[in-house]
């Protein structure tokens, strides 16, 4: 593909081609340029207490192993054998000594490195230098606040600044406690029929869709936690977007909101009896006035605070995406507030939750119905606010822009898509 | 052995006549047919190597597809009806069969435990299909002369979820 794909976002005017969404030429630079250089979320360490502990997972399309060695080191390994390339580790988690490849009987170490070939000194001749031949290794794994994330580039920077101010929001989930969080048991996985970033672009800071997406889920009754997703107009707080590519919308709380619990359920009366400890990890600003957060760690995890939820967008084909919903909790909290989490999390999302079911309707339409030809002439429109933008600048917060319903985030998301395509 | 029939036969077309409302889209009624402290649970099930099975299916305190008593079931039918409800408006088209219905020893005029499979069809917009194949575990108890569902315990087959929602009962 020789054009210049800068020319299909053009952030300054608000318009983003609707080729970037369907066309497989486009869609295989991405998981080149993209997904095979960013910071990818791979498994929380919770997941891997013990030595031999794997669970399976996906970079871009790449099958990856996440597991933790026989020193105790958190390893990704390509799952493909190298010898004929299947993969060496079919289920989805689990303990194990080594992996052995169900073709030939190539066997790798928990590191990756091969250390058992059938029939090495008969039919290699001993004429192997088996040192070369191990699991491809993804080329940097580092953890951060509990989530394991890696990267298939070496030269990429360190993942403390690759997420650089997507920290300060991410803190607030998980550095919460001392105590750490973990991952409750159970992921979903389900595949639809939309382009992963739609799914990217709407939890990076899409607070217009909720009024209309969501309206049959609260005709019902079904409020979230307090402010999710029961729409955010009116209601006070910023957006930031950070030159990687994150973004995040940030509610604060509100002494008087609408739609505000009475009495405190058991989430909020656990919040309430350890604020000091938040407050002496964050600040009093994260820790008292913050209600909650949406965000989306570029490419392909998003974040909401209110039910501890991280999604995961794998794509699988410009027009398919494979979504992984897991929550965290805190590791110390007591047991209902544990249970209200969880239900309320998959109760509102997961594949037969109350809002996200209606999104993911939104998302798949909005991906097939940009197919066709005529359409494809068509830009989608990204203007909303440009022009507009009310920076704030005071310490309390990253650089930010007052309000909540804007387009803002998306912007600067599809900037940094362009920016990694281009290079 | 003939009152076994005749109890077979009768909990046989309970379940028949559960999946006609379902499939005539008669929710509020398909309610009726809940205890009011019905649970409705249908675990995640996950790919594990033999002998890891126990791993096989989430446990009753983690993630699950529905987790359900009567309130949340009966706000899921109110959302679905909504005209509002884009994953239901238009709505699936859907066929449920139901098969293989063994009743565990100890089943009673009012009260049985029944194994089944089922297939549940759907076909939705111009092309949308799904085809979801798994088996329950009902606990059946006879109220005022009716059969009531006081517990369902669903399990698909699939681990990835070939499917954009689940916005159908089981």
């Amino acid at each position: 593909m020789e054009e210049n794909v800068k020319e299909l976002v053009d952030v300054e005017k608000g318009l983003v081609s609707r080729r970037i969404f369907v066309e497989p030429e486009i869609y295989q630079r991405e998981l080149e340029r993209i997904f095979a250089r960013c910071w990818l979320y791979l498994g929380h360490e919770s997941q891997l207490p013990e030595p031999g502990d794997y669970l399976t997972t996906t970079m871009g399309e790449d099958p990856v192993i996440l597991c933790r060695d026989r020193g105790g080191r958190i390893r990704g390994l390509l799952n493909s054998c190298r010898h004929r390339g299947n993969k060496v580790c079919r289920t989805d988690q689990g303990r194990i000594g080594s992996f052995t490849c169900p073709y030939h009987g190539w066997t790798y170490d928990l590191d990756g490195r091969l250390i058992g070939v059938p029939g090495f000194k008969e039919w290699y001749h001993g004429d192997l230098d088996r040192d070369q031949w191990g699991l491809v290794p993804v080329a940097q794994i580092d953890v951060y606040q509990g989530l394991v994330f890696g990267t298939f580039d070496a030269e990429a920077p360190p993942l403390a600044d690759a997420l650089g101010d997507a920290r300060w929001t991410m803190d607030m989930l998980l550095s919460r406690s001392g105590g750490g969080t973990e991952i409750t048991g159970g992921a979903f996985k389900w595949t639809v029929n939309c382009n992963w970033k739609f799914a990217a672009d709407n939890f990076i800071g899409d607070n217009y869709h909720s009024a209309t997406t969501h309206k049959s889920a609260k005709i019902a009754g079904h409020h979230a936690q307090p402010g999710e997703a029961a729409g955010s107009y009116g209601r006070k707080g910023f957006s930031v977007i950070t030159p990687q590519g994150h973004g995040y919308n940030v509610q604060l709380r509100e002494e008087k909101g609408d739609g505000r619990i009475a009495a405190p359920d058991a989430r909020q009366t656990y919040q309430s009896a350890t604020i000091g400890e938040t407050e002496s990890r964050l600040g009093r600003f994260r820790a008292r006035e913050v209600e909650r957060f949406n965000c989306t760690i570029f490419p392909n995890l998003s974040i909401s605070s209110s039910t501890g939820m991280l999604h995961v967008w794998h794509p699988r084909g410009p027009l398919k995406t494979e979504i992984w919903l897991f929550t965290v909790v805190d590791k110390h909290a007591p047991v209902d507030v544990k249970d209200q989490l969880r239900l309320a999390a998959q109760r509102h999302f997961s594949p037969a939750g109350l809002f996200e079911q209606d999104d993911i309707e939104n998302w798949e339409l909005s991906t097939l119905a940009s197919l066709g030809a005529v359409a494809r002439r068509y830009p989608l429109n990204y203007q909303m606010g440009l022009g507009h933008e009310r920076p704030v600048r005071d310490g309390m917060a990253p650089d930010r822009f007052e309000g909540l319903v804007n387009e803002i985030n998306q912007r600067g998301f599809y900037r940094r898509w362009a920016e990694l395509m281009e290079r | 052995m003939n009152g076994e029939v005749l109890l077979w036969h009768e909990i046989a077309q309970f379940l028949y006549f559960e999946a006609a409302l379902l499939d005539e889209r008669r929710f509020v009624e398909w309610l009726d047919l809940l205890t009011e402290d019905v649970h409705y649970w249908m675990p995640i099930r996950s790919t594990r190597s033999r002998g890891d099975e126990a791993g096989e299916l989430t446990r009753e305190n983690e993630h699950a597809y529905f987790d359900e008593d009567k309130k949340s079931l009966s706000m899921r039918v109110k959302k679905w009806q909504s005209a509002f409800s884009w994953s239901e408006n238009p709505p699936s088209r859907t066929r449920h069969l139901v098969s293989n219905i063994r009743l565990r020893p100890g089943a009673t005029e009012t009260s049985a435990v029944v194994d089944c499979g089922f297939v549940v069809y759907r076909s939705r917009l111009a092309a949308d299909e799904d085809l979801w194949v798994g088996g329950r575990e009902d606990s059946l108890r006879k109220i005022d002369g009716h059969w009531k569902i006081a517990r369902r315990k669903i399990v698909l087959d699939q681990s990835v979820l070939q499917s954009k929602n689940l916005s159908v009962f089981f």
